[in-house]
């Protein structure tokens, strides 16, 4: 009937709408799971991505390359004007009163400064106060704060040479927590996230006032961002300040802030946030910027100074000292205002902080190293241990032996020495290049190293990989080989300088020709080497075998791999500087041969050590023949091809050395050593034009340069056991006295002097004479 | 005549010069800083870290490259480590500075002893150690 169709009507109506919105119940719960679920995976992926920026950012940090840190102590060989320049490369600040670290004041015959502290792979040093006295270029007392002598070694911090940067080179220069001045986290926090640790990461509040603030203002003025957030956003740098960046700076905030204490990100933030370009290299962190606008460390800035690197947190680059002074002013100065109303300093001090200066330097800090030269030679050394992907990114320390002082001082001999013989002689005007190598004899260490010229450019290395022909430099290795044949030859035996004619295997004839195109005769063996005789050396060397030469080159450490042909003897070898030290270094030493070392030991970023390059000698030659060598090289500085060193080096100062020139004066070499320093010199011409220079007249300069100012003792005179000297008639080889006019005291192995004496000390007149004198001296004394 | 009187005297006095001998060579003196690191590098040794003792002694190397002590240090140590070959060098450099007679040469002599005798080079060892009680008896 009717009504019974209309109830039946509405029910199946009532139902569908009760199922509908049933099913849209369902339908939302799905949804809402499913988003939900969509959105936990997606928080799973932030957390990764944050836990991973947090933990691995830490370890990307290039390489340091130091200096070898001076080690102070009573009796250390220093002048004062050495430290001061030693200070000056480790940044110290000029300050009467001198309390904090990294500051120094002169005083009289001396210097107080306080040290920075740092911490070697074998032990901390300690900042500390030191009073260092001076007396004849040498440090005569080094006290502590207390005026209390100091009897142990006291390392300076050493100076950092090079970084070698990850390849998307940033830069940390870490701090911990402990060691950021308190006023920089107190008004760090003043100015960005008063209540840092009060918060969970995020701060709805901030971020409300914000959003209000930036209403009203029609555009960004207010942050609104915790430190937390701020890290997160540096983590993530980019320029993009959309909604959706922000939506995910905030949850990786709060997953930030879920998984590590308030320290631990407070330290990240320090660490990490961004504060300025230098060209490539982004700076990351406080103690980074500290370097790199006041080369001072982080614990060695003004309040005025943190108040600007806190201000330049909101924008680097808007705030840039050295683009925007004026700007970066009003900031800094607001900062202090809001730091004086924090009570973190008092309203005078607010004053007077924002009279003074931003005080940040001109430049900025360059960031390639001043010394590339030497940093080639470390990474080779380095490269044998470290694959090149740990060196960029692993914050290793690595201790070299370079001493910076000098180095400046080759690096200046060099410029100064081809400039005046340029001067002199017009057609090298620009052309001419050089080499050099300083190494400390005692332990094989590499103290110096210049690659050209222009030391600051990387370019060509010439130290490491210029090979050219040696020249004479080969010649005292034959005058070795020689003497070892001790029952043959001995430095006084008369060998023949006249000329020579040899066919070669292959047929062509060899004619070697003195320099001064003379043959001498019969001349001393000894003196055939003093003056570099071509003609006495070819022939002494073809008579003892070619081989013999090319051994003692091997085996002194210079190259494996020459053929004996005759040209050899006359330095027809072409090698780099580094591999002439190699084998100076094993003659300087008396035959220990020792690896040339660049690199002392290397630390691990936490302060672990690594590695230590021990110092490794072998002995290759006996040293009775060494010295025999050396005495005659010292010769060769007195009266042979190196005499101009008698003008140029301190009276009373003995060095050995061999002068070497090549064909058509294209190459010009000096290898000489000191008791202390061996110095390996090439002077030349990259297009190896003819230079119309000698080894003394082009090498030689720039080596006294160095030499003259060292702090070294004369080469050791007193024979080992086993050799003995005689005075000799250099006329003709026979034994002689102080009496006879052409005398000079040479050094034979025990039991090789020669039996006959010379003309010269037979004169009966002249014993006579002698004795005469003696006998009227006994009388005269009483 | 006058040349004749004298003569006799003359040539004693030639004879003697010709014993003359060179003065022993002075007892060598560490400075303190030496002496400091010195000790530091023999109480690494003790305790078994010879990188460290070595990483000590260098840096006293590098204070005096000459000094006899620090050479025989570096002997001593590499012969605990069992580096023999560099043990004998190292103990021939500090002969260098030593002088011949001196105590410190006889030390040598003894640890170039006891060297040998490792290599299992019996003769050279007694040679060695003769050597080193030959100087002794001359100390005396």
């Amino acid at each position: 009937m009717a009504r019974k169709a209309t109830r039946t009507k509405r029910k199946p109506s009532r139902k569908k709408s009760k199922s509908r919105s049933r099913s849209y119940k369902v339908l939302l719960w799905k949804i809402g799971l499913i988003s939900l679920l969509l959105f936990s995976l997606y928080v799973i992926y932030l957390d990764m991505r944050i836990k991973q920026s947090f933990e691995g950012q830490r370890w990307a940090l290039p390489a340091r390359v130091f200096a070898r840190p001076l080690e102070l102590h009573a009796g250390l060989p220093l002048s004062r004007e050495e430290l001061l320049k030693e200070l000056k490369l480790l940044r110290y600040r000029k300050d009467a009163q001198p309390e904090k670290p990294g500051s120094y004041t002169a005083v009289r015959d001396g210097v107080v400064l306080v040290s920075r502290g740092f911490r070697f792979s074998d032990g901390e040093e300690q900042q500390r106060k030191l009073r260092i006295l001076f007396s004849k270029d040498q440090v005569s007392e080094l006290r502590d704060g207390n005026g209390q002598p100091i009897h142990a070694l006291v390392r300076l911090e050493p100076v950092l040479v090079a970084n070698i940067y990850p390849t998307h080179q940033e830069d940390r220069s870490l701090v911990q927590l402990e060691e950021v001045p308190p006023l920089l986290i107190q008004t760090l926090m003043a100015i960005e996230d008063k209540d840092f640790y009060g918060h969970l990461g995020v701060q709805p509040t901030a971020i409300i006032r914000a959003m209000l603030a930036n209403l009203r203002a029609g555009r960004a003025v207010q942050g609104g961002s915790t430190l937390t957030q701020q890290l997160v956003k540096n983590y993530f740098l980019t320029s993009s300040r959309s909604l959706w960046r922000k939506f995910n700076e905030a949850i990786m905030a709060l997953l930030l802030e879920l998984h590590y204490d308030k320290d631990e990100i407070l330290q990240a933030y320090l660490n990490e946030v961004y504060l300025g370009q230098s060209g490539a290299q982004a700076i990351h962190g406080f103690g980074l910027a500290s370097q790199f606008y006041f080369q001072r460390h982080l614990n060695e800035l003004q309040p005025e100074q943190i108040a600007l690197l806190v201000a330049m947190v909101k924008g680097p680059s808007y705030y840039n000292p050295r683009r925007q002074p004026d700007r970066a002013r009003d900031r800094r100065d607001l900062v202090l205002d809001i730091m004086a109303q924090d009570e973190l300093i008092s309203a005078q001090q607010a004053q007077r902080y924002q009279a003074r200066g931003l005080g940040v330097s001109q430049k900025a800090p360059p960031t390639k190293s001043p010394f590339p030269a030497f940093v080639d030679l470390v990474r080779e050394q380095l490269k044998r241990d470290y694959d090149e992907a740990d060196l960029r990114s692993e914050g290793l320390m690595v201790f070299t032996t370079l001493d910076p002082l000098i180095q400046l001082k080759t690096e200046q001999g060099v410029r100064k020495e081809l400039s005046r013989i340029e001067q002199g002689r017009g057609k090298n005007r620009g052309k001419l290049e050089s080499a050099a190598v300083v190494v400390r004899i005692g332990n094989g260490e590499v103290l110096a190293l210049v690659g050209g010229r222009d030391p600051r450019f990387p370019g060509f290395n010439r130290a490491l990989n210029a090979r050219r022909p040696i020249g004479s430099l080969i010649k005292p290795l034959v005058f070795l080989e020689a003497l070892k044949l001790d029952q043959q030859y001995t430095l006084a035996s008369l060998i023949d300088d006249g000329p020579l004619r040899i066919t070669l295997d292959d047929g062509a004839e060899w004619a070697p020709a003195n320099y001064d195109q003379q043959s001498h005769g019969p001349v001393l063996l000894g003196d055939a080497l003093i003056h570099s005789y071509n003609q006495a050396t070819a022939r002494l060397g073809l008579e003892i075998g070619v081989p013999r030469v090319t051994q003692a080159l091997a085996q002194l450490g210079g190259r494996t791999d020459v053929r004996a042909y005759p040209s050899v003897l006359l330095g027809a070898v072409d090698m780099t500087p580094l591999e002439v030290a190699r084998v100076y270094q094993s003659l300087a030493t008396e035959g220990y041969r020792m690896p040339l070392r660049a690199i002392r030991s290397v630390m691990d970023a936490r302060g672990n050590s690594l590695q230590q390059y021990e110092l490794d000698v072998r002995q290759v030659e006996d040293p009775r023949y060494v010295f025999l060598v050396t005495a005659a090289m010292h010769e060769v500085t007195q009266d042979g091809t190196a005499r101009s060193l008698m003008q140029l080096l301190p009276k009373g100062l003995k060095v050995a050395g061999k002068t070497g020139t090549t064909n058509d004066l294209r190459d010009s070499w000096f290898a000489g050593f000191s008791g202390d320093y061996l110095g390996v010199v090439w002077v030349g011409r990259d297009d190896n034009a003819s230079s119309g220079l000698t080894g003394a007249t082009g090498a030689l300069p720039v080596w006294a340069h160095v030499f003259r100012d060292l702090h070294q003792e004369s080469i050791e005179l007193d024979p080992p056991q086993g050799v003995e000297w005689s005075w000799i008639d250099r006329s003709n080889g026979l034994r002689g006295d102080k009496s006879c006019e052409q005398a000079l005291r040479i050094p034979f192995i025990a039991g090789t002097v020669p039996q006959g004496s010379s003309a010269c000390t037979r004169s009966l007149d002249g014993t006579v004479k002698r004795s005469w004198n003696w006998l009227k001296d006994l009388f005269d004394s009483e | 005549m006058s040349i004749a009187r004298y003569l006799i005297p003359l040539c004693m006095l030639a004879l003697l010069s010709a014993c003359a001998t060179t003065p022993a060579p002075e007892p060598v003196e560490s400075s303190p800083e030496i002496a400091t690191l010195v000790q530091q590098a023999d109480d690494a040794r003790q305790q078994g870290d010879y990188v460290r003792a070595q990483s000590l002694l260098e840096r006293a190397l590098r204070i005096d490259a000459r000094n006899p002590r620090t050479w025989y240090e570096l002997a001593s140590l590499k012969l605990d480590a069992g580096a023999l070959d560099s043990a004998e060098t190292f103990a021939r450099k500090s002969l260098r500075y030593s002088g011949e007679s001196s105590r410190e040469a006889a030390q040598n002599w003894l640890l170039i002893s006891e060297i040998r005798r490792r290599l299992g080079d019996a003769s050279g060892a007694k040679a060695a150690q003769q050597k080193a009680q030959a100087i002794g008896r001359s100390l005396k």
